[in-house]
């Protein structure tokens, strides 16, 4: 008895040092960039300053905070993100009922194509986006050569809208596996309580699809805060944080006159990704237990 | 003297004469002076563009339209024009003079953004900071770029600083010049901020009594040998704890290298066509050289992380630094320690000392520009050579007279030579050439088996 429940103490300390040696191999970097945003730039030449900051320091984040314009950059950033998030949880869960529960000509090649998206790199699509933005126009509506909504928040309203936005396939795909793998006994009770097809979606299987919404709207919330690329190409001039950070730290070390100090930039640039995950660690943390509840019971741990 | 002499002489014709012509000359003085700043004044504000082989910048009109400044560094070069001194009201002046509107377009996804603006026609008043690491080659292989060597002054080039014509030079392709000189966001135009040195730790050179690399440049000593031997004297255990704490070298690159010896990775041969050239037997003497420093001498500190190899050398565990671009030179200006500027040492098939730059850039135009002349004229009023005075740039790059005189040299020298020209096959290079230096490929072995893969991406690339 004794012997056994040694083996189980060993067993267990064992499995701790293995957990706690794979969460320092992924939080190293992050606790790294969280020190060195406290320190002075001569800690940085100090060999014997590895964790504890010799020259404690809030100036960083003094710094960042105003040449990241961090509170319009936020309340921009939280807005657009929450904004298109919703847009394509909307879309994306009204696509993939459709395709689970609707039976129709070309079903399989639509959610075919909705998966396709997925291995299309963006940048073959970008162009034809761009010139699609740039003269938008809707036959027998809106006639050639349309208008201009490039430098605007149009272009991603209208995808997100569509269920055509960033990784929107995957948003699709994972709506679809929820809705198939739901129960049709509750549909068929809806119908014959006379309900109909949008009755049945929105109040009895939108409820019990928690998880999947949850999961949905996470990923399409986060992708969108942390995207440059598209938000580069279509609204370049749009105060997000995505792109304040791009370029506030070597603003401010070149408004010091100090050129191009690679370090001190670079120290700056930690400060600056604190401040940038700051919100969605937030949001990570109050939404946490949804999160894991939500990756497990859609079964994208496979 | 007694007061009514003192008196007597004031009130004397020839006092009075000598006092109104001094007056005479006062005003004369300040009159001209006055004439002389406003002259000073006027010449300022119609910068002579015609030295360039242009027109007047008030000839030019771009009809109230916007012209757009595209780079990933627009954003800080609006603040340099909006901070700095020199340079202060230079943009509204362009824009009153060239009738227009200038915009400065902060944006990372060069050449992308490039296409999409040229595919829509909107790129017609745009002038694209380009670099060979940041879409320039995709742009100039592609079409998308104004022939401007066909509408480019005669001697445009030569009214710039060489390096100006060396960068144009390095860029040409298809035997035309697509560039019309960079663009900076700070008070270094004319100057190549790429280019790159080899620093050393005087103090710890003096400390060691190891031979001072300056004095061998000088007397034409400072080759790959000499280098070696330094730093077989400088790598050394401090503590005797069985591991090494100070080392001779830091940071050198095989490519950089390689050019020190006469060696490109790919040349134009003789029918125009681009070639993959690492092969050849002086960049594989470096490979070789380097392999030495790495893994047989193990004087090169064993990590590829740029940052710790820097620190190495600031933080005075490294003699010679071998990474020290001059971009990187103000990071250098808190070390306790003083530290000099040498260039490469010279390899064995050169006599001279070879320069290299990591990378770069220049400014070009869309095909489709409406009004190119223009917008070159646009470019050379808004960027000036007197813009960075030498004192200043000395000032932020050097500590010494030493490093002063080889960083000038570096500059005035420099010919063209870039270590990396293109960047689509870098990783596998990259991965190779390491793999040489730990000593588990042989040169010869690593190159033969590249060659193949990067002259298929370098056709891929020009199309040829």
């Amino acid at each position: 008895m004794k012997r056994k429940y040694v083996i189980g103490f060993i067993i267990g300390i064992l499995r701790y040092l293995v957990i706690v040696s794979i969460c320092y191999v992924i939080l190293r970097p992050l606790l790294a960039k969280i020190v060195s945003s406290f320190m002075m730039e001569q800690d940085l030449y100090d060999q014997t300053v590895k964790w504890i900051p010799r020259n404690f320091t809030l100036e960083n984040y003094r710094a960042m905070y105003v040449h990241m314009k961090y509170l319009i950059a936020l309340r921009n950033s939280l807005a657009f993100s929450l904004l298109i998030a919703l847009l394509q949880l909307a879309s994306c869960t009204l696509v993939g009922y459709g395709l689970a529960r609707f039976r129709f000509r070309a079903a399989k090649l639509i959610f075919a194509l909705a998966i396709f998206t997925l291995i299309v790199p963006p940048q073959i699509i970008i162009l034809p986006l761009y010139l699609n933005f740039r003269f938008f126009s809707i036959p027998f509506v809106m006639p050639k050569p349309g208008i201009n909504l490039l430098d605007s928040i149009w272009p991603f309203v209208f995808m997100a809208a569509s269920g055509t936005g960033f990784n929107n396939g995957l948003f699709i795909y994972i709506m679809r596996q929820f809705f198939k793998n739901s129960p049709k006994s509750l549909e068929e009770a809806a119908y014959i309580d006379g309900a109909n097809a949008m009755q049945t979606f929105v109040r009895v299987m939108l409820p019990g699809a928690v998880p999947a919404l949850v999961i949905v709207f996470l990923f399409a919330f986060v992708w969108q805060y942390n995207d440059y690329f598209f938000t580069g190409m279509y609204w370049s001039k749009a105060v997000l944080l995505s792109h304040t950070l791009d370029v506030a730290a070597a603003n401010y070390a070149y408004s010091l006159g100090t050129h191009f100090r690679g370090h001190y930039i670079s120290l700056l640039n930690n400060t600056g990704m604190i401040l940038f995950i700051l919100p969605l660690l937030v949001l990570f943390g109050f939404t946490q237990r949804y999160f894991i509840e939500s990756v497990e019971r859609t079964g994208i741990v496979g | 003297m007694t007061d009514q002499d003192v008196q007597y002489l004031l009130e004397t014709s020839e006092f009075q004469l000598s006092k109104e012509v001094l007056i005479m000359k006062k005003r004369i003085l300040v009159v001209g002076l006055i004439v002389g700043l406003l002259a000073l004044g006027s010449t300022a504000l119609a910068y002579d563009l015609t030295q360039f082989g242009l027109q007047p910048a008030e000839n030019y009109d771009f009809g109230g339209e916007t012209v757009t400044i595209i780079s990933w560094t627009s954003e800080r070069m609006a603040n340099y024009f909006n901070d700095n001194l020199l340079v202060l009201g230079r943009v509204q002046e362009a824009e009153e003079l060239f009738n227009c509107k200038i915009d400065f377009m902060q944006n990372r996804e060069i050449p992308d953004i490039n296409f999409a603006r040229l595919l829509s026609g909107d790129s017609v008043n745009d002038l694209w900071h380009v670099q060979n690491k940041i879409g320039y080659w995709q742009l100039v292989a592609n079409d998308a770029l104004y022939p401007i060597y066909e509408i480019l002054p005669e001697g445009y080039y030569d009214a710039f600083p060489p390096g100006i014509l060396a960068v144009e030079e390095a860029f040409k392709y298809n035997g035309q010049y697509w560039g019309i000189g960079t663009v900076e966001y700070r008070p270094v135009f004319g100057y190549q901020n790429d280019l790159i040195f080899v620093a050393y730790n005087k103090t710890l050179f003096e400390r060691e009594g190891l031979p001072d690399p300056y004095e061998l440049y000088l007397a034409g000593e400072w080759t790959w040998d000499a280098a070696t031997d330094i730093a077989v004297k400088a790598t050394r255990d401090l503590d005797g704890d069985g591991e090494t704490d100070q080392w001779g070298i830091v940071d050198a690159r095989q490519w950089d290298l390689a050019v020190s010896n006469g060696a490109s990775m790919v040349r134009v041969d003789e029918n125009g066509k681009v070639v993959f050239t690492a092969d050849e037997p002086a960049y594989l003497e470096a490979l070789e050289q380097h392999r030495e420093w790495w893994s047989e001498l193990q004087v090169a500190m064993p990590t590829n992380s740029s940052g710790d190899l820097k620190n190495a050398f600031i933080n005075g565990n490294a003699a010679m630094w071998f990474y020290a671009g001059a971009w990187q030179l103000p990071d250098l200006m808190p070390m306790t320690d003083e530290w000099v500027l040498v260039p490469y040492p010279k390899g064995p098939r050169v006599d001279e000392h070879q320069w290299t730059v990591q990378a770069i850039s220049t400014t070009v135009l869309p095909v489709n520009a409406k009004n190119p002349e223009a917008l070159i004229a646009l470019k050379t009023f808004l960027w000036r050579e007197e813009d960075a005075p030498l004192n200043d740039v000395l000032a932020t790059h050097v500590r010494n007279q030493e490093s002063a005189q080889v960083f000038l040299e570096g500059n005035r020298a420099w010919s063209g030579n870039v270590s990396r020209m293109f960047e689509s096959f870098q990783a596998t290079f990259v991965d190779d050439v390491r793999q040489v230096s730990a000593g588990s490929l042989s040169p010869s072995a690593a190159m033969a088996a590249l060659k193949p893969v990067v002259q298929a991406n370098l056709d891929d690339l020009f199309g040829q």
